[in-house]
């Protein structure tokens, strides 16, 4: 048996002690911070877990930041778009109740549209936080101009009005009937050839009814700035011998804003005239007859004649002035920059910024949704991008601006059918623009879904680091109970021990 | 026979006296540490096949010496684990509490979440401030992280250094005593007291290193490490010696070849047959053996960890991938202009043959290209090869070429920059892929949207390409990164590509924030995390948090492995302590029984006397 000696004793009574308290003095700081561990390697395995939780909370709680933003900014576009389709539906109801039901009221269409366009462009040029929402990725640029500048341009630069002056002038300057220009190159053949493919009505094709008269066309052979698309620089007529009665050919002539006119010319027995065009921008049919004359050259003669004063009809008709002003519009509108006409007064340009007001000066990526992403999840990039350039809200605003920038003047009928085509633009772009706002619709779904899977997710992944990390307050108060208890037995045997020695008991 | 009695008593007086003593010195020293119990031997004196009373020999120990070996032996092994435990503990401790999410793997989450604002607010010169700001912390971070564990090698260091010097002091006092105590006993006289002595020098040169005591006769100790060489012999003590080094960053290490060696190293003996103790592995505990495991091993593997992120994390911002066209399905070809700029630059090549896949990747250096080892990229399986930058784009391409044809002869041709690698024998071209790094902030490319967020302030800013040079720029990276001043300069970079970017535009923002938080990245297995067959791959986070867990983990086992030893040093303390220590109640119990033989004896001596005085008294 080995004995005890007095300093084995004491080691070991103290060193019982210093272990006893080291652990008391552990438990005591769990109870004061609440957690488990004082750094990474006292929670052991579960380090990495804690870890790895607390990173995914902190990616979550990113995430719904982001997602909120997103949200935010998505809510402001809707309610902007709302209302600039709000100024559409009034534009349409305003257009068509001032030219259907009563006349009177299209005196009114130009300052109620100045009062739209300014909304409108207030709205598209609208900011969250220093960021212009339309704008796309130029998000410091103010995308769309002044509403004032847009209507009577900045300084030199040329506004809306000037521009559609310009364009209607140069419309009606150029007469597709004009000398040589509709001829009989053979004594059996028509022939019309388009000198000016930008200005003016255009043909884009032709057909016949068969029989004795065949109708080709000729596509241009160049293509000047601002051509209508498909038009076609000749169109030819022969005929192979007196046309039976009710033989045609039918044109198809287009208006400076590409509104579509069917012109059928029918053999008959007389020249008659067309009759006026109406005056809305929609595909409509107009017919005459042309006299078949006793052969093919006689018949040519007449068919000639026909064309000629059936297209000069056209020409002189108050559609025609209202399409022109309105292409006008399209061409300060043009995607891509807006067109003027030329110094020569025959072709189109494109404007510079000193020349003419750019309506739209944000970013021209074509990738418009992309100019707007968020990433609201690991992997989880949502495209929301909407720019005021955008054919819907470009649209809009063209509509908007074009009865803006005209009053109704000496010529009435032609501001009617001037009126009517931005009454038609802003009906037919009312439901397009609820299309893009329908689309933004489900990713504001997305990201709100989106936002609550995060917040769920953390609120799980928080408890779960509460209880990897967390001390169970009730465990760590028993555990110092016991540790107390157990320091205290210890003291007292020390005591004891003290007290037990044989230099007690000698005398 | 009276006066026989009378000297037989007055002897067994006598060595009461001295029993007494002993006993005295006993209780005296009962709480002194190191010291032994004594006893005073007494046996029958003889004297002429006669007893002649009591005879006393010189004080003596009762001392266990195996076990003594066992106690120093259990000594060393917990200093050792001791040590290491305390600094590991204080690695673990440099992440912070849990709670405070002040880890480096909190930071990297933080400057992710910095971009992630970003990518929503890619104009806000606000939010560029906080990615700027988050990212110049990122850095300064893992700065502090490294100059905190290089402190720490320093301070191991310094330990070994105090170490050597304990423990040479403590041989030279043992070989004193060796010689005192042997003279003594030549005289007869007690050494229990020096030997005691001993124990203890011998104890303290356990702490530092392992040893081992053997008796070398004449009351001598001779002291050997445990492979045999002799600290301790018959001529007198052997100092150690170490070259301490003062100035210990990421980049010093210890190598066998002295003129590589940048820190000390510990060795025995003079110049010419001087035995290196850290090289011939004699250091198997003490507190040395764990000082120079952690400067030379458990430290730099921390470094390495914080230099693998800060490499990852560098590289990943900033680098570009262009793969091969292929011009047929036999061939690709690649324009290396533009695209191998700087040293570490790679070539990745992937070839088939038949179902085997064989990797290899070439990295660009300014130094004539060869074989390589394949720790210097983290994918798994491949062949690595350097190649070296020419003074033209087509030299650099020709010796590129030159290179892969080494890996697969015949596979590789050029034409001016522009390298061709196609089949060759049965091995068929898969994909070439060129990596290298963006160095400059504004790409010029809005397709290339890395950006060199950090750089390597080794002496200025240089950029950090990751080159394989040299000891290689990432070791010791952790401690030089800094923010990239041009960034700094110019944070509208964060964002613009090229000098007409708009500057709402979240691509770079969008596809630095991937790059962060998603892109799966193969780290490097010399970092101890992941094994070579199969790399760690994860995200820059994940790593990070790799590193906290593992140092934390680390530190853990740590501490129990010393709890563990210490607890069976303190047990066999305990033992030692027990046997050799004194015992108050038996050394009560003697001095009564020394008591008693006092007065017996001196009862003896009285009767004698009253015996002499009879006898006188017959006389008159």
């Amino acid at each position: 048996m080995t004995g005890i000696s007095l300093i084995g004793q004491h080691n070991f009574l103290r060193q019982v002690t210093a272990d006893l308290s080291s652990q008391l003095q552990r438990a005591q700081g769990q109870i004061a911070s609440g957690k488990r561990a004082e750094t990474h390697g006292e929670l052991g395995l579960q380090s990495k877990i804690s870890q790895a939780l607390r990173a995914d909370v902190a990616d979550a709680e990113s995430f719904i930041q982001t997602g909120e933003m997103t949200a935010t900014r998505m809510e402001v576009m809707q309610a902007s778009m709302t209302a600039v389709q709000d100024g559409l539906v009034g534009q349409r109801d305003q257009v068509n109740a001032a030219i259907y039901r009563n006349d009177v009221g299209l005196p009114f269409l130009e300052p109620s549209a100045e009062g739209r366009l300014q909304d409108a462009v207030a709205r598209l040029n609208t900011q969250v936080e220093g960021r212009y929402l339309f704008s796309g990725r130029t998000t410091d640029v103010r995308p769309v101009a002044e509403a004032q500048a847009i209507l009577d341009g900045a300084g030199a630069a040329m506004g809306l009005d000037q521009v559609m002056a310009e364009r209607a002038d140069a419309d009606l300057a150029t007469d597709i009937t004009a000398a040589g220009q509709i001829t009989n190159p053979t004594a059996d053949s028509v022939r019309l050839q388009d000198d000016n493919l930008v200005f003016g009505l255009s043909v884009a094709g032709a057909r016949d009814s068969g029989g004795a008269m065949t109708a080709t066309t000729t596509p241009a052979a160049t293509s000047p700035t601002g051509m209508p698309a498909g038009a076609q620089e000749q169109l030819d007529i022969s005929l192979s011998g007196q046309p039976a009665a009710g033989d045609s050919v039918t044109v198809d002539v287009r208006l400076p804003d590409g509104s579509a006119i069917e012109l059928t010319l029918t053999a008959g027995n007389t020249n008659t005239a067309v009759a006026d065009p109406e005056l809305g921008g929609g595909a409509q049919q107009l017919s005459a007859t042309f006299d078949r004359g006793v052969d093919a050259a006689s018949a040519a003669t007449s068919l000639r004649q026909a064309l000629s004063d059936a297209l000069a009809a056209i020409q002189d008709s108050a559609a025609f002035s209202g399409a022109a002003e309105a292409q006008g519009a399209n061409d300060f509108f043009r995607d891509g920059g807006p067109l003027i006409v030329d110094g020569a007064g025959t072709g189109l340009v494109a404007g510079t910024e000193s020349e003419v007001v750019h309506w739209y000066r944000g970013d021209s990526d074509p990738d418009v949704g992309g100019a707007q992403r968020a990433r609201i999840g690991a992997g989880q990039v949502v495209d929301y991008g909407v720019r005021a350039d955008q054919a819907e809200l470009r649209e809009s605003v063209k509509s908007m601006a074009m009865l803006a920038a005209r009053g109704v003047g000496d010529d009435v009928e032609g501001y009617r059918a001037f009126a009517l085509r931005a009454g038609e633009s802003a009906g037919a772009t009312v439901d397009r623009v609820t299309e893009v706002q329908g689309r933004l619709g489900v990713k504001e779904q997305l990201v709100a879904d989106t936002i609550q899977r995060h917040e769920g997710a953390a609120n799980l992944m928080s408890q779960r680091v509460a209880e990897i990390e967390e001390a169970d307050p009730y465990e760590v108060a028993t555990r110092i109970q016991e540790l107390r208890q157990q320091l205290e037995s210890t003291y007292a045997i020390t005591g004891r021990l003290q007290n037990l020695s044989l230099v007690n008991f000698m005398t | 026979m009276l006066f026989t009695a009378l000297n037989n008593a007055f002897s067994g007086l006598s060595a009461a006296q001295q029993s007494i003593d002993v006993v005295s010195r006993n209780v005296a020293n009962a709480s002194t540490p190191g010291y032994t119990r004594k006893t005073l031997p007494v046996d029958n004196a003889v004297l002429g096949g006669e007893g002649r009373g009591v005879w006393t020999d010189a004080v003596r120990r009762d001392v266990d010496q195996r076990m003594m070996q066992q106690l120093r032996t259990d000594l060393s092994a917990s200093q050792q684990t001791g040590v290491v435990a305390d600094y590991l503990g204080r690695v673990d401790e440099m992440f912070g509490r849990p709670q405070d999410e002040n880890s480096i793997a909190s930071q990297v989450t933080r400057f992710t979440e910095a971009f992630q604002e970003l990518t929503t607010n890619p104009e806000s010169a606000s939010v560029r401030e906080g990615v700027i700001s988050a990212a110049g912390e990122t850095a300064r971070k893992l700065n502090d992280l490294s100059t905190q564990i290089q402190d720490m090698r320093a301070e191991a260091e310094s330990g070994i250094a105090a170490s050597v010097d304990k423990v040479n002091h403590a041989l030279g006092q043992i070989a004193e005593l060796n010689e005192d105590i042997s003279q003594r006993q030549a005289q007869g006289r007690s050494t229990a007291d020096l030997e005691d002595k001993r124990d203890q020098h011998l104890e303290a040169v356990a702490e530092e290193i392992d040893i081992r005591v053997i008796d070398g006769g004449e009351g001598r100790s001779l002291v050997f490490t445990p492979d045999g060489s002799s600290l301790v012999g018959r001529g007198g003590a052997r100092p150690l010696n170490f070259d301490q080094r003062f100035e210990i960053n990421a980049n010093t290490e210890w190598s066998r070849d002295g003129t590589q060696r940048q820190v000390g190293t510990i060795t025995l003996g003079q110049d010419g047959n001087a035995v290196d103790l850290i090289g011939s592995g004699s250091l198997t505990g003490g507190r040395m053996a764990g000082l120079v495991e952690l400067r030379d091993e458990l430290l730099p593997q921390a470094q390495r960890q914080l230099d693998e992120l800060a490499h990852q994390m560098a590289t990943r911002l900033s680098e570009h991938t262009v793969r091969a066209d292929a011009p047929t399905t036999t061939s690709r070809e690649i324009d290396i202009a533009g695209r191998i700029q700087s040293d570490g630059d790679q070539i990745e090549v992937t070839f088939t043959n038949g179902s085997v896949q064989n990797r290899f990747t070439f990295i660009a250096s300014s130094e004539p290209g060869g074989p390589a080892s394949n720790d210097l990229t983290a994918r798994a399986n491949d062949t690595v090869f350097t190649f070296q930058r020419g003074a033209s784009d087509a030299a650099t391409a020709a010796n590129l070429a030159a290179q892969i044809n080494a890996a697969v002869a015949g596979s590789a041709t050029t034409a001016g920059s522009t390298l061709t690698v196609q089949d060759s024998g049965g091995s068929a071209i898969q994909a070439v892929d060129a990596r290298f790094t963006l160095t400059d902030t504004q790409s010029g490319n809005p397709d290339r949207l890395g950006l060199p967020v950090f750089a390597d302030m080794k002496a200025g800013q240089v950029d950090y390409t990751g080159s394989v040079d040299g000891q290689g720029q990432k070791q010791g990276f952790a401690a030089r990164i800094a923010l990239n001043a041009d960034l700094i300069a110019n944070p509208e970079r964060l964002v613009l590509t090229t000098g007409t970017t708009a500057t709402g535009d979240s691509a770079r923002p969008l596809e630095l924030t991937r790059r962060l938080a998603e892109a799966p990245t193969t780290f490097s297995p010399a970092t101890g995390i992941g094994g070579s067959g199969r790399p760690q791959t994860t995200t820059l986070g994940g790593f990070a948090r790799e590193i906290v867990s593992f140092q934390g983990n680390q530190a853990q086992s740590a501490s129990s492995r010393a709890e563990d030893r210490a607890a069976v040093a303190r047990a066999i303390e305990d033992r030692v302590a027990n046997q050799n220590g004194v015992n108050i109640d038996e050394e009560m119990n003697r001095l009564m029984e020394m008591e008693k033989v006092y007065a017996a004896n001196a009862k003896l001596m009285g009767l004698v006397d009253q015996m002499f005085d009879t006898l006188f008294a017959i006389k008159r």
